[in-house]
C-alpha cells in the first residue's frame, strides 16, 4: 500500500507545479491520440512511443517508479498482445507490437500524472473536466476512508493472530472469509455514523474549496502542447 | 482483468464510456448526499478486500467480489465499482483511463448480475449467494472475451475466461461465507436493495 500512502512520489518534478486540470487533460488527450494510431509498423508510430517515453523521462518521476508501474501491468498487456499471435491471426505480431506500444505509453503518462499530483487534486480536476459529480464524490470519499479501513483491517488481523496463535491451516478459509466480512460490517457501521455526522454539519453532496486556481498560460501550453506533439505525429 | 489503454480501439472505448455514463446516470438516480457517504465507505471496504491476498492451495490470489457488492448495494454497486476503477486507474494504473468505461461496464454487469440473482426469492439463500458470487466473477471474464473477439483478437480469451471459473468458484465460496457471517451479525445489510 506504499503507493497509496505517499501523497506525491515526485514533488520536485518539473510537472508538479502545473494545474492538475492541465495535466489530466494533457494525459488523456495524448493517450487518445496514441491509441488512435493504426496498428501498422510505421516510423511515426514508433516515434509516438518514443515521444511518450521522453515525456515521462522529462517529468523526472524516477525510472524505478515507472518500471514498477509498467511491470505491474505487464501480465494483462502480455496476454492481450499474445492473443492475436497465438490465435494465428494475419499480422498478429504487428498487432501485438502495437498493443504493447499503446498500452505502455498510456501507463507511462498516467504514472507521470500520479507521481506529480496528489490524488484529491487529480479527482477534483477530473470533476472540473466534466466527470459526473456522483462519481467524483464517491471516489473522493473512498480515498478519504481507505486509510481508516486499512487500519481497521490491520487491527482485525492482529486480533486474529493473537487469538489463533498465527494462522491455523485447518480453519484458514473460514477465518479469512469472516475477517473480510468484518471489514464490510465495520465499514457499514462507520458509514452510518459518519453519514449522520456529515449531514449534521451541513454536507450537501459537495466539498467546497476556498482555493481557486487560475489556469495560467503555462497550463494552457502543457494541456495543448503535449497532445499536439502526438497529434502531429499522427497526422503527418 | 482490468483492461489497459491501447488494447481496444478508441471508438469502442469512447462508446463504452458513453454507455457507462448512461449506466451511471440510471444507477445513481435519486442519489442523496447521505447515500454518497455510504457508497464511498463501501467502495473503500471493497477496495481493501480486493487488495488482500487470499491464500489458495499454497499460492495467493485477490478477490473482486463484484457479486457480493451487487448483493449489498443493488444498483448502487455500479457507481461504487466505477469509482473504484477510476481510483485504481489514476493511482495504480490498474486499467486505463480511456478504457475505464469498458472496465466499468464489464465489472458492473457482474455486480448487477449478482444483484439480480440475489433478488430471486424462490431460491434458498446459500445457493443464491453462491450463484451471485460465481456470476459476479465469471460474467466480466466472458464479456471481456466477447469484446476481444469483436475487436478481432481471436477467440483465445474464451479459454482464459473458462479457466477463470476456478477463481469464480472461490469467489462463490467466499461470498457464501461472508453472507452467512453478515446474516448472523448484521442482517440489515442484506435487505434487498430498493430498486
Amino acid at each position: 500500500m506504499k503507493g497509496l500512502e505517499s501523497a506525491v512520489e515526485a514533488p520536485d518534478s518539473p510537472l508538479a507545479p502545473f494545474d492538475p486540470r492541465a495535466k489530466v487533460s494533457a494525459a488523456l488527450l495524448t493517450i487518445l491520440t496514441v491509441s488512435s494510431f493504426p496498428a501498422e509498423p510505421t516510423p511515426r508510430f514508433f516515434a509516438a512511443g518514443v515521444y511518450v517515453l521522453l515525456l515521462a523521462l522529462v517529468a523526472a518521476v524516477g525510472l524505478r517508479y515507472l518500471l514498477k508501474r509498467c511491470l505491474a501491468a505487464t501480465p494483462f498487456i502480455a496476454m492481450a498482445a499474445l492473443l492475436p499471435v497465438l490465435s494465428g491471426l494475419p499480422n498478429g505480431d504487428v498487432l501485438a507490437c502495437a498493443v504493447g506500444i499503446k498500452a505502455y505509453a498510456a501507463i507511462l503518462l498516467l504514472s507521470a500524472l500520479a507521481a506529480t499530483t496528489p490524488v484529491d487534486h487529480t479527482l477534483r480536476a477530473v470533476g472540473a473536466l466534466g466527470a459526473p459529480r456522483s462519481l467524483v464524490l464517491t471516489t473522493t470519499l473512498m480515498y478519504r476512508y481507505l486509510f481508516v479501513l486499512l487500519d481497521e483491517w490491520r487491527r482485525i488481523s492482529r486480533a486474529r493472530e493473537c487469538r489463533t496463535g498465527g494462522n491455523p491451516a485447518k480453519w484458514r478459509f473460514r477465518l479469512w472469509a469472516n475477517q473480510l466480512a468484518t471489514v464490510f460490517v465495520r465499514g457499514w457501521e462507520r458509514a452510518e455514523r459518519v453519514t449522520a455526522a456529515m449531514i449534521l454539519r451541513g454536507f450537501n453532496g459537495s466539498f467546497p474549496t476556498l482555493r481557486r486556481r487560475r489556469f495560467s498560460l503555462s497550463d494552457w501550453a502543457l494541456a495543448a502542447g503535449v497532445p499536439l506533439g502526438a497529434v502531429i505525429l499522427r497526422v503527418s | 482483468m482490468h483492461v489497459a489503454d491501447g488494447i481496444f480501439p478508441v471508438g469502442a472505448c469512447v462508446a463504452a464510456h458513453v454507455a457507462a455514463y448512461g449506466g451511471l446516470y440510471v444507477s445513481g438516480r435519486n442519489l442523496r448526499a447521505e447515500d454518497t457517504s455510504r457508497m464511498g465507505l463501501l467502495a473503500a471496504a471493497s477496495f481493501v478486500v480486493s487488495t488482500i491476498q487470499f491464500p489458495l492451495a499454497g499460492a495467493s490470489m485477490h478477490l473482486g467480489l463484484y457479486g457480493l457488492l451487487g448483493v449489498l448495494l443493488g444498483r448502487r454497486a455500479f457507481p461504487v465499482l466505477f469509482a473504484g476503477l477510476l481510483f485504481q486507474s489514476l493511482l495504480f494504473q490498474h486499467g486505463g483511463l480511456l478504457s475505464l468505461g469498458l472496465n466499468a461496464l464489464n465489472m458492473g454487469c457482474g455486480a448487477l448480475a449478482g444483484w439480480a440473482i440475489w433478488l430471486i426469492g424462490a431460491l434458498p439463500e446459500t445457493p443464491r449467494a453462491a450463484a451471485a458470487g460465481f456470476a459476479g466473477a465469471l460474467l466480466p471474464a466472458f464479456l471481456l472475451a466477447a469484446e476481444f473477439e469483436l475487436a478481432a483478437y481471436g477467440r483465445g480469451f474464451y479459454v482464459i475466461a473458462s479457466a477463470y471459473a476456478a477463481v469464480a468458484l472461490v469467489e462463490a465460496a467466499v461470498t457464501v461465507a461472508i453472507i452467512t457471517f453478515l446474516r448472523k451479525t448484521k442482517p440489515e445489510i442484506l435487505q434487498p436493495a430498493a430498486a
